[in-house]
């Protein structure tokens, strides 16, 4: 425990293993929190107060990145002012005119020269109003075509159609080197730990270098067993901090509604340690030590992250880069 | 204790140690002396079996249980340790129990007022007295000191040298190097000049007059110097 304390109440081991990893937690949570709380502003106008508008708005309002106000009258000095993104206005009888299948301009699209992702609130619109459109020409084809039924019932009926999730939101997949990869399941953030953890075990390596360049390690040596004393508390330490790493990421990811295999990482978190660890026998300069497995461990997220993110395709020679494993 | 034969050390293809075969006795107080480069930090590791000779054996012809004392010249502290953690430490790696010889080493090297300060905030002297007390923790029949008096005071002098004499004569064997005199004359009961990786001497201090003598008639040589720095 001696020697778990001499590393640990040292100033540089405090910052770079505790504050820097907090840090970035508290950054990572609140850049997610502040994405979430970016919401697209825009006003609709419905100055004949209709039901179906208000449904409208209330569906619309679900999605997340939407901050939609109903509005009685046009007001285009908030559009001027940057306070909406754009503002629509609708026109009267938009139900009948749907029933009818009219859809030419039920909307007045209002927008600025600053206005950016409108665009997508338009077709978040569309969508719903085509969705609404298409129901009411079945239910109007139906209905004529048959006597003992509902208009309203077949409009409900044709709902399902559209549930539970539109056809657009399907789980893309692309077929690269004869290997079939799924883009929604990405490990960059899992690369990302390793990578801290990687450069971690690197700082604590430094204090085996510097136990045997001021000859601790020659004169623990001379003891039975001195020397493994001295490696175990420096081993179990290191293996202590990436596990509590570990279960941090896995509560995070947890937080944040995200999923990872916690038994890839965490065996080539051992794995690193160990190869760490045995490379400090075998480069006996501490700043070549350093050098190289920088070098390596910065390599090694950078290329694994191009290949995620296929800017560069799969090779066997890849498996040379331990997160690479991580993501295969 | 000791029986040097032949021993020989090459590293990196330079002869670093060559034939030097001697022997340590129990009891004895042994002055490492010669100039920088001379090879005693190699032979003194090649006693306490930090390195093997190349050929030639070192071999310890008592049988022992415990560990040379072995105080290196660098300071082998650990950062932020404080100077009980680090006799608490060596005592558990040693499996030391005799806490009245801890506290007396501790008492005689002024150690004691110390406990609880962290070897960073040591004075210098005070570091080196730790440094010496670490490798004397665990009561060693053999004491190898490299350099263990560099850049001390005086005061700290008299503390370290009272308590490695005391062992001395209660019957610890000591063999150290310094190139200080004052040293030499409160410590060393013998000499063995290293030049060159050759031990071209051995003599009891009670020859050293006889023995600058000799010196001062050679060539300018660098034990030369060394001997005409004694007065």
């Amino acid at each position: 425990m001696s020697v778990w304390k001499a590393i640990l109440t040292r100033r540089s081991t405090v910052i770079t293993i505790l504050i820097l990893p907090l840090l970035l937690a508290i950054i990572v949570l609140l850049a997610k929190q502040t994405t979430d709380d970016i919401d697209v502003a825009i006003d609709i106008v419905d100055p004949y107060d209709q039901p179906v508008i208000a449904d409208l708005v209330e569906r619309l309002n679900e999605r997340a990145i939407f901050a939609i106000e109903l509005r009685d009258e046009r007001d285009l000095e908030r559009l001027e002012r940057g306070e909406v993104e754009a503002v629509f206005v609708a026109a009267d009888n938009v139900n009948e005119r749907i029933e009818q299948g009219d859809i030419n301009n039920i909307w007045t699209w209002y927008q600025h020269d600053n206005s950016v992702v409108d665009g997508l609130f338009k077709e978040y619109m569309a969508s719903d109003m085509m969705e609404r459109i298409t129901r009411a020409e079945a239910a109007n084809i139906v209905t004529r075509d048959t006597n003992d039924t509902n208009w309203d019932d077949v409009y409900d009926y044709g709902e399902q159609f559209f549930e539970p999730t539109p056809l657009f939101q399907m789980d893309f997949a692309q077929y690269t080197s004869g290997m079939m990869k799924r883009e929604s399941a990405s490990q960059w953030p899992v690369v990302l730990m390793w990578g801290y953890s990687w450069f971690v075990i690197i700082f604590m390596a430094t204090w085996l270098y510097e136990w045997r360049d001021n000859d601790v390690t020659k004169r623990l040596s001379l003891y039975q067993f001195g020397l493994w004393r001295l490696h175990s508390a420096w081993l179990s330490l290191v293996v202590a901090l990436v596990t509590v790493y570990l279960m941090g990421f896995l509560t995070m990811q947890i937080a944040i509604g995200e999923s990872f295999e916690w038994q890839g990482i965490s065996f080539i978190s051992l794995v690193s340690i160990m190869i760490l660890w045995l490379l400090s026998f075998v480069i006996r300069s501490r700043m070549s030590y350093v050098a190289v497995t920088t070098l390596y461990g910065l390599t090694a997220v950078m290329v694994v992250l191009l290949v995620e993110w296929q800017w560069l395709s799969d090779t066997v020679w890849h498996y040379i880069w331990l997160p690479y494993w991580l993501i295969n | 204790m000791f029986d040097l034969n032949n021993v020989h050390y090459k590293q990196k293809r330079k002869v670093v140690i060559q034939n030097v075969s001697a022997h340590v006795r129990r009891g004895d107080s042994i002055s490492l002396f010669g100039p920088n480069g001379a090879g005693k930090s190699t032979l003194m590791q090649i006693m306490a079996g930090l390195k093997q000779p190349t050929s030639g054996t070192c071999e310890q012809n008592e049988a022992t249980d415990r560990a040379v004392g072995y105080v290196p010249q660098q300071l082998a502290l650990f950062d932020n340790m404080t100077v009980g953690e680090h006799i608490t430490f060596y005592q558990k790696m040693t499996k030391q129990r005799d806490d009245a010889y801890i506290n007396e080493m501790l008492e005689v090297l002024a150690l004691s007022d110390q406990w609880h300060v962290k070897s960073q905030a040591l004075s210098g002297g005070m570091a080196r007295k730790l440094n010496l007390a670490i490798g004397l923790v665990h009561e060693p029949h053999v004491v190898l000191l490299d350099e263990a008096f560099v850049g001390v005071d005086l005061a700290t002098k008299h503390d370290m040298l009272q308590w490695l004499k005391r062992l001395n004569d209660n019957g610890t064997t000591i063999v150290f190097i310094t190139h200080d005199w004052h040293v030499i004359y409160h410590l060393a009961t013998q000499m063995w000049l290293l030049d060159r990786g050759q031990l071209i001497d051995t003599f009891s201090l009670r020859d050293l007059d006889q023995k600058e003598a000799e010196w001062a008639s050679q060539s300018d040589s660098a034990l030369t110097k060394m001997f005409a720095l004694r007065h």
